[in-house]
């Protein structure tokens, strides 16, 4: 999943995006509204993080500039003010939730994956398909009870074909969701890292799941 | 209606003192009347007693002097008795004295004859004698021949008398007539009675006016009252309306809303400081919080753990660098006399300042240039805090001006005035921030810079301390040129 985390304090973002990433998401920062709007603009997020305190035009504003281009990604707003006044005026211009620093991280990761539960006709936290298990709490993933230990971009990965389980996903798609703005698109970065998941998940195992339709992209199916 | 209260003491007093003056009035009304009539009824017995006199003197010119006649003639006068022979003689002195004592209305008096020797030799038909010594004892006169006057009550009847001395032959008689005091007690005591009950109404009735008068004009006071009673420190609105009050309250009513209002004042100053200092402190605490926990989801390199430790010292140190600046400027504000003053050479001073910021300014390559006055002055200024204000300023010079760039200390007199002045090539400010700079948690960031994060108490302590020493700051501006802070301190 894809973070746009829209932070002009220098070491909270730092540690956010450490932390994101650790918990596999994908990062972009945006120091000011401006950069912000540029990259909501360019690239498709699964989530966005808006403080309200940043330079020139606040987050506020920012909020409201990206629901009038009907931007429907959940946003979540961060501010160091905990009046109900500026919670309302937060959520009214179209947050879609809203934490007060200093937060615990744990609260902060928990929201994260509520609001992007939200999308989901099936709101459980452990996927499935056939008998693999993602549990995306513990980052946990079980084939026929056994436990697969997968690297970040794999589990990344992994957890966006199952949310897309049964659908076509592209390689444009991916490169989107699973990745930030470092991707180099002239590599296939992509491919290899689809056949490091298809190794740990599909073999030695009874039926493939993972499977690849030539010119059009993968697809996960059960 | 509580005895404490200051109604009721008054209406109380009130009440009292107007019943002791109309007590006095009505007593001195009363016993006046009295008086008057006495002094009437006196007059009456006198003109009694003196026509008496003359009718006996009148007699006994014509009948003769001795005792004989004598007696016969007051007893004629006196109860009409008696028999004479030459009638003849009297008949007309007869007939004035009947017409007199007619006049005089005599009949109903008591009038007796007494003797040199205190003996009652006559009286009129209503005395017994048994009662004679009475009348007698209560003869008393200092002079041998004035009159006096008495009340005596005689038969249950209050009689009112005088005692006339009648001289003749040498001797020494004493006509008395007594006349009843009835009339005038009747006077007297309707008199009293109306005085009896007239005056409590009269006191109630003052009373009441007097309390609803008090009640009235203290209204403010209640209304104070209840006005501080509504008072907590979350709601300081209460006002007291000063329109219909009368002079005096009028000022009690100004003064508290005034106080009032400054509590207000202070109150809002207050909780604003408290909530920016909140605010301030708790993004160190973010990032103080984010990082520890992040580092303690998973077992980590040493060198992972050392990084976050030096970079949550750091964080430690802002914070502890805005509560102590906080402290200062709380300081400066309420607890003036911290400042320990002494004097300073002016010189000496900058070029120790100079010292110390060429090592800070050569990291950036910015370079400084000091321009001391020909001749050395004295400021009259805490070393410390003098200082620290233009550490502070030099600070932000270097901080908002970007590499290679030149700073300039000046410092001149004009007057009783020493200016210094800090010139950099920085950023500048833009003309909207110039009237902000100097408030406080004012910070300017810019991320474009790499500018690190300022506590945006620097520029309104360096305030605070340059007003404490009777001088102020001024600043020069232009937006991409650069920015001259000039400070100006009253010369010792």
């Amino acid at each position: 999943m894809r973070i746009l985390l829209v932070e002009d304090e220098e070491k909270i973002a730092s540690f956010l995006k450490r932390g994101l990433k650790e918990e596999h998401y994908a990062v972009d920062v945006a120091s000011d509204g401006e950069k912000a709007l540029y990259l909501a603009n360019i690239n498709k997020y699964d989530l966005i993080i808006l403080d309200i305190m940043l330079p020139c035009k606040d987050g506020i504003y920012i909020c409201r500039e990206l629901r009038s281009k009907e931007e429907d990604t959940p946003i979540l707003m961060l501010t160091a003010r905990d009046g109900v006044s500026d919670r309302v005026k937060g959520l009214d211009a179209g947050a879609d939730d809203y934490l007060t620093k200093p937060f615990a991280f744990d609260e902060l990761l928990a929201r994260l994956r509520a609001l992007l539960r939200r999308k989901r006709a099936v709101k459980a936290t452990v996927l499935k398909i056939a008998d693999l298990e993602l549990d995306q709490i513990t980052h946990k993933v079980r084939r026929a009870g056994k436990e697969i230990s997968l690297t970040s971009k794999e589990y990344a990965l992994l957890e966006y074909l199952m949310l897309n389980r049964d659908q076509v996903v592209t390689r444009t798609m991916i490169s989107e969701h699973v990745w930030n703005d470092d991707f180099d698109s002239f590599t296939n970065v992509i491919d290899v890292y689809v056949n490091y998941l298809r190794n740990k998940i599909d073999k030695g195992f009874k039926k493939p799941l993972l499977q690849t339709l030539r010119g059009r992209g993968y697809i996960l199916k059960g | 209606m509580k005895t404490n209260s200051i109604r009721f003491k008054i209406s109380v007093l009130y009440t009292a003192l107007l019943g002791v003056i109309l007590l006095i009035f009505s007593s001195i009304l009363y016993f006046s009347l009295q008086w008057t009539l006495y002094d009437d009824l006196d007059d009456e017995l006198r003109i009694k007693a003196d026509a008496i006199s003359n009718a006996i003197t009148s007699y006994i010119e014509i009948l003769g002097t001795d005792r004989e006649t004598l007696l016969f003639t007051v007893k004629r006068i006196i109860s009409k008795e008696g028999e004479y022979a030459g009638y003849s003689k009297i008949m007309d002195l007869d007939r004035q004295w009947a017409q007199k004592a007619d006049k005089l209305d005599i009949e109903n008096d008591y009038v007796d004859f007494i003797g040199p020797g205190r003996e009652i030799l006559t009286g009129s038909g209503d005395l017994s004698k048994e009662h004679f010594s009475i009348l007698s004892r209560s003869i008393k006169s200092k002079k041998e021949d004035a009159e006096s006057f008495v009340s005596i009550k005689f038969e249950n009847r209050n009689l009112r008398m005088i005692n006339k001395p009648f001289v003749h032959a040498g001797e020494r008689y004493v006509i008395q007539v007594a006349t009843s005091l009835k009339p005038v007690s009747e006077i007297l005591k309707m008199r009293l009675i109306f005085i009896l009950f007239s005056i409590p109404p009269i006191l109630i009735f003052a009373s009441l006016i007097g309390y609803f008068l008090t009640t009235k004009s203290l209204k403010p006071v209640k209304q104070v009252t209840l006005a501080a009673q509504s008072i907590t420190h979350k709601d300081l609105s209460a006002r007291v309306e000063s329109e219909q009050a009368d002079e005096e309250m009028r000022y009690l009513v100004d003064t508290f809303n005034s106080m009032i209002e400054r509590l207000e004042k202070s109150f809002k100053h207050i909780s604003e400081f408290t909530s920016h200092v909140a605010h301030e402190l708790k993004t160190p605490l973010a990032i103080l919080r984010g990082e520890t926990e992040l580092i303690l989801r998973k077992d980590r390199s040493p060198e992972e753990y050392r990084q976050v430790m030096q970079g949550n010292l750091d964080e430690i140190h802002r914070m502890l660098k805005i509560v102590e600046n906080l402290l200062l400027l709380s300081r400066i504000e309420h607890q003036p006399d911290m400042f320990k003053f002494e004097g300073i050479a002016v010189r000496q001073f900058l070029t120790d300042i100079y010292e110390e910021i060429r090592i800070l300014a050569s990291q950036k390559n910015i370079s400084v240039n000091l321009t001391l006055p020909e001749h050395d002055s004295l400021l009259n200024a805490d070393r410390l805090n003098l200082r620290r204000l233009f550490l502070n300023l030099v600070s932000n010079a270097i901080k908002f001006t970007p590499k290679n760039g030149t700073i300039k200390i000046e410092a001149s007199y004009k007057g009783k005035k020493t200016l210094i002045s800090i010139i950099d090539t920085g950023i500048g400010i833009p003309e909207e921030n110039m009237e902000k700079i100097f408030d406080r948690f004012f910070s300017y960031g810019n991320a474009k810079l790499n500018l690190e994060q300022s506590t945006g108490l620097g520029l309104n302590l360096a305030l605070g301390i340059a007003k404490a020493h009777r001088g102020d700051i001024t600043v020069k501006s232009e937006s991409g040129k650069g920015s001259i802070f000039t400070v100006v301190l009253p010369s010792a």
